[in-house]
């Protein structure tokens, strides 16, 4: 029965590789317009525009682009950054009493022109009671905040041991996530050029170039180490100074990305749509349920070397106290360094999963870094296992959020920033922090 | 070229430098004084901002009906922050104000609040009662300023602006001198030897923060008076750490530092940005196009601002200007 399930999965993983890369070139990077109009026609009356309905229009990968509301004409004009295909939803909790859309009628797919933009009507009918409840929504949320929350640990891991171990806090982290998908973005397009698209052949090309784009990121966070920080340290700066060094580094990196990879959010050359393989009330693509086991994988590998290897010992104790690791000849730099470099690895890989999951832009790891600060805040500063802990409470309350208030979904972030504040009102240290660390 | 340096003094004591300014100065009583870690000085803008723009558009205010709004609303921020992070390492009040700024802008950023907020658009012709108040000797003329011509509504916020400048400079200059600036000072010093002095250091780190917060809102409050408009946009928190970089390139914990730090900050900017786009119009001097181009050249200035705060804080952290002696901050 299990080998039956795995190899179905397998199959699956197969086909669906091999979908068409929906986003692999984007054309056009000029504004077109949708235009979204919202009637009623009452039995035997006159068609009416219905007011007040709220709009999302979301690309293939999911993310939102344009949001807004129909006029007193029950028409609503949205701009949407290129052309090519958009789902228009409208929110059935904003229609207005008595009025309803069908089961499965409140969003449809558009395809835009370029030039001539595009059009979606939506005809609504009487209300029906409500079908599906949100409880059978609650299991496939919880998979998806566990998810996200594993991709927070693994960029945020880095981030607390670089500041249980310098006690900077990196703004420059951020940056660090952005250089993995961008590079992995990057090199994906070269080997898309040879050789076939779908497939294995595209998850080996998509895992080739992922090692270059954590690679990258890798060098880039190791040779930060070397060029400016132990630099710094060696001369005594302070670390508010090294505080705000991080934050001019993480700006002009941020933007020398904008400058050469482009504003435009793009996805893997390999990328496509795929099906859900449904386990119970869970249905996962291949991608999300690849990727989430990558995430554990990374995060056991972290756990183990931190807990069983010498130099995961050494880790621990420079974090305890620096100069005490040093007097019993730990090596110090040496570690810091090692930090600085597994930091950044993992940085990298977070980003080129953070990329399968959204797109790949040049200002998603500033985007992400808040809340990987929120994670660490969370756990305890300073404490890995507490941004493992931090980092799921915030992927979790994310999700939950976007479930529980399911039209204030653009507010998920903000929710998490607030419960951050709220635990460092009541618990300042922590879920996992040691109290004397605090004040 | 000539318009080009124009433009760049235009920029220095424009509206931009002056709001950016405020913000500073406000920044520098927190950070410079106090050593107060606020991450959260374009959230004390926005609260400024927004305390101006939504009492008029929605309730029909006067606009200057809106200036104590502006003082409580920023008070209040400062206090929510403060009470759960003043007694905390420094380090959890940098996370916190950088948090409460950005759920600030995304709460005025969503569509549900669009009839309050005007959501991503923001809020528009709030200005009516300043375009009516433009003094005689301006009306309708436009001032020149070297090949620049500033109209009569820019140079009355102008106006109005730099006396805010002057009169917080002022007033920030007297209280540091006063006891109670001392004890701030202190407090940057030596937290733990203010506090054995019997001082309660957490009573004066959140004045210190209201005080900041009122000034820097002041200066949200300028900027969007300036721009005829409050969006969130303005408010993101790339706002904070320009901040930064103007009172570290002016010189931190000192009255000058940040009138000092916007001007040569906005002249720089203003100036690069002119001169790059001159070299990539296509015409006379071109710079090559795989280094930049007419689409990409408006990165650069952030860029610049990045790398030059790097090179600032490691080589010269006493500002342009400053003494080394004089250092004021990471002094511990």
């Amino acid at each position: 029965m299990a080998s039956t399930t795995f190899r179905k999965v397998s199959r699956i993983g197969l086909a669906a590789f091999a979908f068409i890369a929906l986003f692999s070139g984007t054309a056009h990077a000029d504004e077109e317009t949708i235009q979204v109009r919202v009637q009623h026609t009452p039995e035997g009356g006159k068609k009416e525009q219905v007011e007040g309905v709220e709009i999302t229009i979301t690309d293939p990968s999911g993310s939102v682009v344009a949001e807004g509301v129909t006029d007193e004409k029950g028409v609503a004009r949205l701009a949407v950054p290129s052309d090519g295909s958009f789902t228009v939803t409208i929110d059935p909790a904003s229609l207005p009493e008595g009025l309803g859309v069908g089961e499965g009628q409140e969003s449809r797919t558009v395809t835009v022109t370029a030039g001539l933009g595009g059009n979606a009507n939506f005809n609504l009918g009487e209300a029906t009671p409500k079908a599906a409840s949100k409880l059978s929504l609650l299991p496939k949320t919880i998979f998806n905040g566990i998810r996200f929350g594993l991709v927070i640990a693994i960029m945020s891991v880095g981030l607390s041991l670089i500041y249980a171990t310098t006690g900077l806090s990196n703004f420059a982290h951020g940056e660090t996530v952005t250089i993995g998908a961008v590079m992995t973005g990057v090199a994906s397009g070269w080997f898309a050029l040879s050789g076939a698209k779908g497939g294995w052949g595209g998850f080996m090309q998509l895992s080739a170039a992922m090692i270059i784009g954590v690679g990258c990121a890798t060098a880039f966070s190791g040779a930060l180490e070397l060029a400016v920080w132990r630099p710094m340290r060696r001369r005594g700066i302070g670390l508010t100074s090294m505080m705000i060094v991080s934050i001019g580094i993480a700006m002009s990196v941020r933007f020398i990305i904008q400058m050469y990879y482009g504003s435009q959010p793009r996805s893997y050359a390999q990328f496509g749509s795929q099906q859900n393989i449904n386990f119970g009330p869970i249905g996962v693509t291949p991608r999300d349920l690849t990727t989430g086991i990558v995430a554990l994988l990374a995060l056991g590998a972290v756990g183990y070397l931190l807990i069983k290897t010498r130099t995961g010992k050494a880790i621990r104790a420079v974090s305890d106290n620096p100069d005490l690791a040093s007097t019993t000849g730990i090596n110090t730099e040496r570690v810091i360094l090692t930090v600085w470099l597994l930091g950044g690895a993992l940085a990298g890989l977070g980003g080129v999963i953070f990329g399968l999951d959204e797109q790949v832009s040049w200002n998603m790891g500033t985007k992400i870094l808040l809340l990987m600060f929120a994670a660490i805040t969370l756990g305890g500063l300073g404490r890995p296992f507490g941004a493992l802990v931090g980092s799921l409470a915030v992927g979790l309350f994310v999700q939950l959020w976007a479930w529980l208030f399911s039209s204030y979904t653009d507010l998920k972030t903000m929710g998490a920033l607030l419960a951050m504040i709220l635990v460092l009102l009541f618990r300042p240290q922590g879920i996992l922090g040691k109290k004397e660390r605090v004040g | 070229m000539s318009q080009t340096i124009s433009n760049g003094l235009f920029g220095a004591i424009g509206v931009t430098a002056i709001a950016y300014c405020l913000a500073a100065i406000g920044l520098n009583v927190h950070f410079g004084y106090t050593g107060l870690l606020n991450f959260g000085q374009a959230g004390f803008a926005l609260v400024g901002g927004y305390a101006v723009a939504m009492p008029v558009m929605n309730w029909q205010w006067s606009i200057w009906a809106t200036i104590p709004v502006v003082i409580i609303a920023s008070s209040i921020f400062a206090l929510l922050l403060g009470i759960p992070t003043l007694r905390l390492r420094s380090d959890y009040l940098a996370i916190v104000t950088i948090a409460a700024a950005e759920i600030l802008r995304l709460l005025v950023s969503t569509p549900k609040l669009v009839h309050v907020t005007g959501a991503t658009d923001g809020i528009n012709s709030f200005t009516n009662d300043i375009q009516n108040t433009i003094p005689g000797f301006l009306k309708g003329k436009s001032v020149p300023l070297w090949e620049k011509q500033i109209s009569d509504y820019e140079m009355w916020v102008m106006i109005l602006g730099w006396f805010l400048v002057v009169l917080f400079s002022v007033g920030v200059w007297s209280l540091m001198r006063s006891p109670w600036g001392r004890v701030l000072r202190s407090i940057r010093e030596d937290e733990d030897a203010a506090r054995s002095l019997g001082k309660n250091v957490f009573a004066y780190k959140m004045t210190s923060l209201v005080l900041g917060g009122v000034i820097g809102g002041f200066g949200g409050a300028i900027l969007v008076i300036g721009q005829r408009n409050a969006s969130p946009g303005s408010f993101q928190t790339q706002f904070t750490f320009l901040t930064y970089a103007i009172i570290v390139l002016g010189g931190v914990g000192k009255v000058k530092g940040p009138i000092v730090g916007a001007m040569i900050f906005w002249f720089m900017i203003n100036v690069s940005d002119n001169l790059l786009a001159d070299w990539t119009d296509g015409s006379g001097f071109q710079l090559p196009t795989w280094v930049m181009d007419s689409s990409n050249f408006s990165f650069f200035r952030w860029i610049l601002v990045g790398t030059g705060l790097v090179l600032l804080v490691i080589f010269r952290p006493q500002g342009i200007f400053g003494d080394k002696r004089e250092q004021a901050f990471d002094v511990r």
